[in-house]
């Protein structure tokens, strides 16, 4: 099983940021039978991207065969087109991917619900929404 | 001819300088601010309006997911799943090259309703046409396209405050530009920056001063600058009182037909 964590830097010993669609990179962690098998940094591409950072990251994952993701917050679309995908998303901001992984796979981690326009499906209005739930002025750069 | 009102610095008087010299010139008032149409509030009158709608694709079955539609889209506008692909039509910018580059011509142009143009009928008489886009919409320049593509001959234009992509599709309609500037530094500024881009657009142009005698010699300025004065609204609280009951600036008739006259012979 392969989880991601959205990371500045990336690896084990970095902290899980909070953002998802521009975070600057995502550690991908290989999981086998409880124990971690490998790890990847994945440069995030998109995280300069003018629209749909969070689409590009969700589907950046998806081709990577990720099953969970361990961030802190994400908009409707991301959250849209990664549970579409059958993956599901962990809140873990702040602790180290290590941790993240470990109490993710004791069951420890809660679920996160997409930030503005929750639960309105994939219709129109919901970019002013992301900008409102994301906070700490992350998602208003553009 | 078609005069297009543009700015730069939002809030200089745009709509003020349209609404006058439409009345006053005879020539029918185009709102092309289509994020936010205002002209309308200066008009009483009936309506009729049709829909805007701009081509979004469409996945149809015979998709086999080879996914060259995500990798040519500039937008992110479109997720390959493994079994389905998912557009995104709010992102989507309409480009077409998903559709035209599909291996398997699977995609295919659907209508998406992106806004509204709306005739404004006064005494039978058609003085005012304005778009409005739809909340959430990515770019309001295919609703200012569609109504370029239906104008008539003789038009004022009432542009988009900014220089970006909405301004410079309004601009590129017209056969000469107004500049509305207020004298302060702000606006000065951003007259500049518009001059600029109404120069590299190969538009004859002219400024017209708005809230003329604030103390800030917007003139001397413009006259360094080699930009051309070409009309004044004075500062005068009467202006702003007529402004706010949506009032003509009927005193000023005589400046906006010098200003239309002007117009005509410089183009």
């Amino acid at each position: 099983m392969k989880i991601a964590a959205s990371t500045a830097k990336g690896g084990l010993d970095d902290v899980v940021i909070e953002i998802f669609g521009r975070a600057p990179c995502f550690t991908i962690v290989e999981v086998d039978g409880g124990s971690i098998k490998d790890v990847e940094v994945v440069e995030n591409e998109n995280a300069r991207a003018s629209g749909g950072a969070g689409i590009a990251a969700a589907q950046l994952l998806i081709d990577k065969g990720v099953s969970c993701v361990l961030t802190g917050n994400l908009g409707p679309n991301a959250y849209n087109v990664l549970s579409s995908a059958g993956i599901k998303v962990y809140e873990a901001s702040g602790m180290t991917v290590k941790e993240a992984v470990e109490r993710m796979l004791r069951g420890e981690l809660g679920g996160i619900a997409p930030s503005g326009g929750g639960g309105r499906g994939m219709g129109r209005g919901m970019g002013r929404g992301m900008g409102r739930g994301m906070g700490k002025g992350m998602g208003r750069r553009f | 001819m078609k005069i297009a009102v543009a700015s730069g610095k939002g809030g200089t008087g745009k709509t003020t300088v349209a609404v006058n010299l439409s009345a006053f010139s005879g020539l029918k008032l185009y709102d092309f601010d289509v994020e936010e149409p205002n002209a309308r509030i200066f008009f009483s009158g009936e309506e009729r309006d049709r829909p805007v709608y701009r081509p979004v694709p469409e996945v149809g079955e015979n998709c086999n997911l080879c996914g060259v539609c995500k990798d040519v889209c500039q937008y992110n506008a479109v997720v390959v799943l493994k079994d389905r692909v998912i557009v995104f039509p709010e992102i989507c910018h309409s480009c077409g090259a998903c559709i035209y580059l599909c291996p398997e011509k699977a995609m295919k142009e659907v209508d998406r309703k992106i806004g509204r143009i709306v005739d404004v009928f006064v005494d039978n008489k058609n003085l005012l046409t304005y778009g409005e886009l739809e909340i959430g919409e990515v770019s309001p320049v295919p609703v200012i396209k569609a109504m370029k593509k239906e104008m008539e001959k003789d038009a004022v234009i009432d542009c988009p405050p900014g220089v970006s992509c909405p301004m410079v599709e309004s601009v590129k309609a017209a056969d000469f530009v107004i500049l509305v500037a207020e004298p302060t530094h702000f606006s000065f500024h951003d007259l500049k920056i518009a001059a600029d881009v109404v120069r590299s657009l190969e538009k004859p142009f002219g400024v017209v001063i708005n809230k003329y005698g604030l103390p800030f010699e917007l003139e001397q300025r413009c006259e360094k600058e080699g930009l051309t004065v070409m009309g004044k609204i004075p500062f005068r609280k009467e202006f702003a009182e007529k402004y706010s009951r949506g009032m003509l600036f009927e005193e000023l008739r005589e400046e906006f037909e010098s200003i239309h006259d002007a117009v005509r012979e410089l183009v």
